[in-house]
């Protein structure tokens, strides 16, 4: 049996974070969650992360920052990485992208949109292996 | 899938409470400091996690409100508004209705009316008008290199659906944030125990020949058991800080709707108490933080021509002493004026005339319910709830409240409260056949009394001389139903207590010890009794009652 995909989900607020620990480990996901992008960092750099989910405004470091940061580092360079926010911009979301960011989902979610969407970043990210 | 979003919203709310408070710190802040760019980013965070939370969560009013806060908060942040006193008030007022907002979200109450008014108050602040439609709905997600083809969103809309967000039970949930050090602090002390317990094991079996080793376990067992039952205890307690934050904005708000200058003095914040005790003071707290800027400070004319500075000082302190806790309010103004809250109760039939009043116990008066010095009705005072009310909760607390007041120069509130209502300092004494158990807050000192020092008056009622001082005596055996085992004064003891600021003696036949007590509610297990406010059992299995002092002058007189 193959090992569950393990998706790390980082945002400051508790609830969101159980939301989405809730929405997808319901469907086979290993959920990883952390506060702050500090935390996230220090764990991508010690644990296999299949995926990232990222709030965008945290207190410290913000999630483009994280997901720059996370490029650099061996475990996650190549993982896909949303953003999850309430942030609608186009500027924002092309900020987003050239930091190396995957997708961009918005808030409120669904949990259906976010297993859609992790389902497909994480099917490209295989077909690309 | 369906997510049951209700076991989310306890939380939701519990996370909603703390930004508003940054919220408005924030705000508050931002007055003194316009400039810095951390604390406007601190605040625009609160109102960004309100918002997106509360969207995620289903509460859609309450994210399309703080969005147009959130609005006027980013460009505030992007230098491109500036945080003027007008915006800065405006933002108070939205977070304000945004409180009561979240408030209606739980179903306690109807949402506020003047959101709307408040919409386009914010609204007004952006050149150029609106800045855009609220929360914006687009499509649910965009995948990158996709062509940034929208990804289909399933059936379901993006917007929350009211059936799928059911309104979370009212009432506030009973959760307690504790600091990962206290859990540490008490997983060490399980250690510990378990060790202390396999050296008794061990002790005991050797006992015979090392009866030595068997004392030397039980000791280390009874410390740790004790050092364990402390830091349990200290779960419950909070700092004092999250409940002091608010007085500012009641002060602030209460001074300039009369017209005076105030600065708020907090000190004392990390002063921790019992979750419960914190929760029932925030009121009574209020209350006197009212009174002190309604009724203690002049005005800024009045001062002036005394001398002071325009702006008054109003000082809130909270400090440990003892086993208790201390919070004090203290003004800068004029006082209290003994003389005439003397002539008041007078007047209200509150006193005899013939009751000589120390000006401590004059003060008191104004704490007793239909009192009020106010010469003219301000709204705060119009609010229908006077000092009375102040001193209910913090008797029902197992608190005590004094006052101190000096003319021309202020006066001072000092409420005293235990660290905890479930566990209580006591002083044991046995009652005919019985233990009674009196709070030692309240206890002054015990004494066997000579015959000499007994006053008779009226061949009834009988005082006690202490040190000059007569003092009425409570025949606690009458009023506990022990009538036939009365005793006289002189044959036992009698233990001095004081009840807003006046003396008792109480008759008892011994003193059986100083401990600390569990308290067990009589209510809950029987029903109440005036004079006693709980009961608990002692270490030798044998059940006393907790005596209320308040409850048992009322029985005595």
């Amino acid at each position: 049996m193959p090992s569950p995909l393990r998706i790390l989900a980082v945002d400051d607020s508790p609830s969101i974070r159980r939301l989405i620990a809730q929405s997808l480990s319901a469907h086979g996901f290993e959920v990883l969650a952390c506060e702050s992008a500090e935390a996230a960092l220090e764990l991508a750099g010690r644990e296999h992360i299949d995926a990232v989910v990222t709030d965008l405004n945290m207190p410290g470091l913000d999630g483009m920052a994280l997901t720059r940061q996370l490029r650099t580092l061996r475990n996650t360079a190549r993982c896909p990485i949303l953003i999850l926010t309430t942030d609608n911009s186009a500027a924002r979301k092309q900020e987003a992208k050239q930091a190396g960011a995957s997708g961009w989902i918005l808030k409120p979610f669904q949990a259906e949109t976010l297993l859609l969407a992790i389902g497909r970043v994480c099917q490209r990210a295989e077909a690309g292996r | 899938m369906k997510i049951d979003l209700a076991e989310f919203h306890a939380a939701f709310f519990e996370e909603a409470a703390e930004h508003l408070v940054a919220l408005e710190d924030g705000l508050l802040q931002l007055e003194s400091q316009p400039e810095s760019p951390e604390l406007i980013n601190a605040i625009f965070r609160a109102a960004h996690s309100i918002k997106g939370t509360g969207a995620a969560l289903g509460f859609a009013d309450v994210a399309s409100f703080t969005h147009h806060m959130e609005t006027v908060l980013d460009r505030m942040r992007q230098h491109e508004l500036a945080p003027t006193c007008q915006r800065v008030e405006l933002l108070l007022r939205a977070t304000d209705a945004l409180s009561l907002l979240i408030e209606a979200a739980k179903g306690g109450s109807p949402p506020p009316t003047e959101c709307d008014a408040l919409v386009d108050a914010l609204q007004r602040q952006l050149p150029g008008g609106a800045g855009g439609a609220a929360t914006p709905q687009s499509e649910a997600f965009t995948i990158f290199d996709d062509e940034e083809r929208p990804g289909a969103p399933p059936a379901a809309p993006a917007a929350p659906d009211a059936e799928a967000a059911p309104r979370a039970p009212s009432g506030h949930c009973d959760t307690i944030r504790v600091p990962v050090a206290k859990i540490e602090d008490l997983m060490n002390l399980v250690g510990e125990l378990v060790i202390a317990n396999s050296m008794v094991q061990q002790a005991f079996a050797s006992a015979a020949h090392a009866p030595h080793l068997m004392q030397e376990a039980l000791v280390g067992m009874d410390l740790t058991t004790r050092q364990l039952q402390e830091r349990v205890m200290a779960v419950r307690l909070v700092p004092l800080a999250n409940l002091f934050r608010r007085f500012h904005r009641v002060a602030r708000d209460l001074a300039a709707s009369l017209g005076k200058n105030v600065v708020l003095e907090v000190t004392g914040e990390e002063t921790e108490l019992d979750k419960q005790v914190i929760e029932e003071m925030g009121d009574p707290l209020t209350h006197l933080i009212r009174n002190a800027v309604d009724h203690g400070l002049e005005t800024p004319e009045a001062r002036l021509a005394a001398g002071k500075p325009a702006e008054g000082r109003v000082q809130l302190r909270a400090y440990y002493e003892g086993g208790n806790v201390v919070i004090e309010v203290s003004d800068d103004g004029h006082g209290i004026d003994a003389q005439r809250v003397r002539d008041k109760a007078l007047a209200k039939g509150l006193i005899d005339p013939a009751d000589q009043l120390t000006d401590e116990q004059a003060y008191q008066l104004i704490l007793l319910p239909g009192f009020s010095t106010a010469k003219a009705i301000t709204d705060v005072s119009g609010r229908g709830v006077g000092l009375d009310v102040v001193k209910r909760n913090v008797e029902a607390l197992g608190g005590t409240i004094a006052i101190s007041s000096e003319p021309g120069r202020g006066s001072c509130f000092r409420v005293r409260l235990p660290l905890t209502t479930a566990i209580l300092d006591g002083l044991a004494v046995r009652i005919a056949d019985d233990v009674y158990v009196l709070p030692l807050l309240s206890v002054i000192e015990s004494l066997r009394p000579e015959r000499k020092h007994m006053v008779e008056i009226n061949g009834q009622q009988q005082l006690i001389m202490v040190r000059g001082e007569p003092l009425p005596l409570i025949y606690t055996h009458r009023l506990f139903g022990a009538a036939a085992k009365a005793i006289e004064p002189c044959d036992g003891l009698v233990v001095i207590v004081e009840h807003q600021a006046r003396k008792y003696g109480l008759v008892v036949d011994e003193l059986v010890g100083q401990l600390q007590v569990v308290m067990k509610s009589l209510e809950t297990n029987y029903k109440r009794v005036e004079g006693l406010s709980g009961a608990t059992i002692l270490g030798d299995g044998r059940i006393a009652m907790i005596v209320d002092i308040a409850g048992l002058v009322r029985l005595a007189f």
